[in-house]
């Protein structure tokens, strides 16, 4: 029906969010192409629904969570690879069926597990923070034997032609090429922080300088983070001297902003580095730059939705974040969960193409409690996997963001993704006047089911359940 | 709502048919009609995903408008009446407060031009 001085269609439009969503700034001032709610929904050709996610076992491992998980890609010629889990005191191997070969029982109970593949060795190393670093080949797991080796703190990474890893003392290295010789407490090849406190993770990273690369890594504390470079990482680690032309270094790029997330630190390919910061933010290292910037405020909530500043600060050790598929996948333990409850999603396809329009944000992701996350992807795969972080839930393996799957895993148990997209509070020209509303329209897919429409105005709902029905 | 898919073009003259629909993913219409006033409207759209096995599509929303015309009455959610009448160029508003969080997100005068401009 035909609306006396109806306002043009153009005029009456809501624009496509491509702005994501903004739960940081007042109702009034939300702008078009921005959105106040994008839960469990992205941007992506329309406003669109999220992929959901199936279980890979059928049967939980216990009543536990997933503490850790890994695809342990090898075997040189004659490639293979092997999923790696760990729960309560095990480490697995779980098979594309979800059939479990437990590896060992022996670890220290419920301690987040860090996995790295190290090439040289072809082997997969193990840690969490407590046991005595361990070692699996494809066929034996054990424990690594030899000099000084350490207990290291968030992950073990390769630099050049070794391995670093974070003691007590600082960062500590090895011998060109093996795993058993490493230094401790040395005054030369233990880099230690300018800062007080102890480093909580490391991450690989090269600097390009004009026709160079710097190999090295970045290392955090809870609150600086570090460059580490060098071409030569010294011959003896075990020396009282540092053999000549070792040339490694250690230097503090911020000693405001670091991580007590180690599972948060993720590379973007051509885009750079994030992490979750200590002050319950996403901060984005440039690639090819050592000036980071925060890009997390948007998602910082003033409003009822609970964003990242509802992080549980003392679970920040249960913050990961995982890039998959052109999005950056932030999962967060919110109020006082002890696991990732509540998911971000940074569109890094938007980042990459409009830089100009800075971070774009959907979410809060929910329905999924996936505590850890991991990428499969080389050998064919091609997907992104996570462990159940609700111990009541149990042991369980999932692969999320699934094509054409619109239920979530919880256990044994599936839910239906349930979305929900709130346009700004629309003026429509004239904030002062009231607007006679008729009708919404919307063009959509052909879908299943039911949508519904609320409506509302800044001091409240003003009608909500509406049927959004088709027109004929 | 759920539709039965019926070709564009399928009645008995070209372009005649029970809905427009070209093929899958190309949008559809929809709408909900509701009357109801409001300063700045905001919509909320809530689906849950239906459980069909197989099902290969995405909920999407492509366009979303509202067909709504302007009332002749001004209001707010808060206003402050000022019944005084001495001119000024410039206007410059003080909003105090204490005692309990308060927010101002957006102000706005509401003015009349005086009719004779002073010449200076």
């Amino acid at each position: 029906m035909a609306l006396r001085r109806q306002i043009n269609e153009t005029d009456a439009a809501f624009s496509d969010p491509i702005y994501g969503v903004n739960l940081r700034e007042s109702e009034e001032n939300l702008r078009g192409g921005e959105s106040r709610l994008m839960q469990n929904c992205e941007y992506y050709g329309g406003v669109r629904i999220r992929r959901g996610s199936t279980t890979l076992n059928g049967s939980s491992f216990g009543a536990y969570k997933i503490l850790g998980g890994h695809k342990y890609y090898y075997g040189g010629v004659n490639p293979t690879g092997k999923r790696l889990i760990a729960y309560n005191n095990a480490i697995s191997v779980v098979s594309d069926v979800g059939t479990e070969t437990v590896l060992t029982s022996g670890m220290t109970a419920g301690l987040n597990t860090y996995f790295t593949t190290w090439s040289i060795t072809d082997s997969c190393y193990i840690n969490n923070g407590t046991d005595t670093l361990r070692k699996y080949d494809g066929t034996t797991f054990s424990t690594v034997s030899g000099t000084a080796i350490p207990t290291p703190r968030g992950k073990v990474i390769p630099i050049l032609d070794r391995l670093m890893a974070i003691s007590p003392y600082g960062i500590e290295r090895t011998d060109p090429r093996v795993d058993n010789v490493w230094s401790t407490d040395s005054s030369w090849a233990t880099l230690r922080p300018q800062s007080p406190g102890l480093f909580t993770t490391l991450h690989p990273y090269t600097l390009r300088g004009t026709d160079t690369l710097y190999a090295g890594a970045i290392a955090f504390q809870e609150r600086a983070h570090y460059l580490i470079t060098g071409t030569d990482f010294g011959d003896n680690v075990e020396s009282a001297t540092a053999s000549a032309g070792e040339n490694a270094k250690i230097e503090l790029l911020d000693s405001n902003v670091g991580t007590a997330s180690p599972d948060s630190v993720v590379s973007v390919p051509g885009i750079g580095m994030f992490w979750f910061t200590t002050d319950l933010n996403v901060y984005w290292l440039p690639e090819g730059t050592l000036t980071g910037k925060y890009v997390g405020d948007k998602i910082q909530s003033t409003v009822s939705t609970a964003g990242i500043e509802s992080t549980n600060a003392v679970q920040l050790k249960q913050v990961w974040m995982t890039y998959f598929d052109h999005m950056l996948v932030l999962g967060i333990p919110t109020g006082s969960n002890v696991y990732a409850s509540t998911q971000f999603w940074l569109d890094i396809r938007s980042l990459r193409l409009h830089p100009e329009w800075g971070p774009v944000w959907y979410g809060p992701m929910t329905g999924q409690t996936i505590g850890c996350s991991w990428l499969e992807n080389q050998q064919g795969d091609n997907k992104v996997m996570g462990g159940e972080g609700n111990s009541a839930v149990g042991a369980y393996v999932y692969q999320y963001r699934v094509p054409s799957q619109f239920t979530d895993a919880s256990g044994a148990s599936s839910t239906a993704v349930s979305m929900s997209y709130q346009t700004p509070y629309k003026s429509f020209g004239t904030p002062s006047r009231e607007k006679y509303v008729q009708a919404i329209h919307a063009d959509c897919n052909s879908f299943s089911g039911t949508a519904t429409v609320d409506l509302l105005d800044l001091d409240g709902t003003l009608t909500s359940g509406l049927t959004l029905a088709a027109v004929t | 709502m759920a539709i039965t898919p019926a070709y564009w073009g399928d009645g008995s003259l070209y372009g005649d048919g029970d809905y427009y629909y070209s093929i899958e993913g190309s949008p559809f219409e929809y709408s909900v009609e509701n009357e109801v006033h409001c300063h700045r409207l905001s919509v909320r759209i809530n689906y849950t995903a239906a459980a069909i096995p197989g099902a290969g599509e995405a909920f999407r929303i492509h366009d979303l408008r509202a067909r709504v015309a302007p009332d002749s009455q001004d209001s707010f959610t808060h206003e402050a009446f000022v019944d005084a009448t001495t001119p000024s160029e410039r206007i410059s508003a003080v909003v105090n407060h204490s005692g309990s969080e308060f927010i101002i997100s957006h102000l706005q005068l509401i003015a009349q031009r005086k009719k004779h401009q002073p010449k200076g």
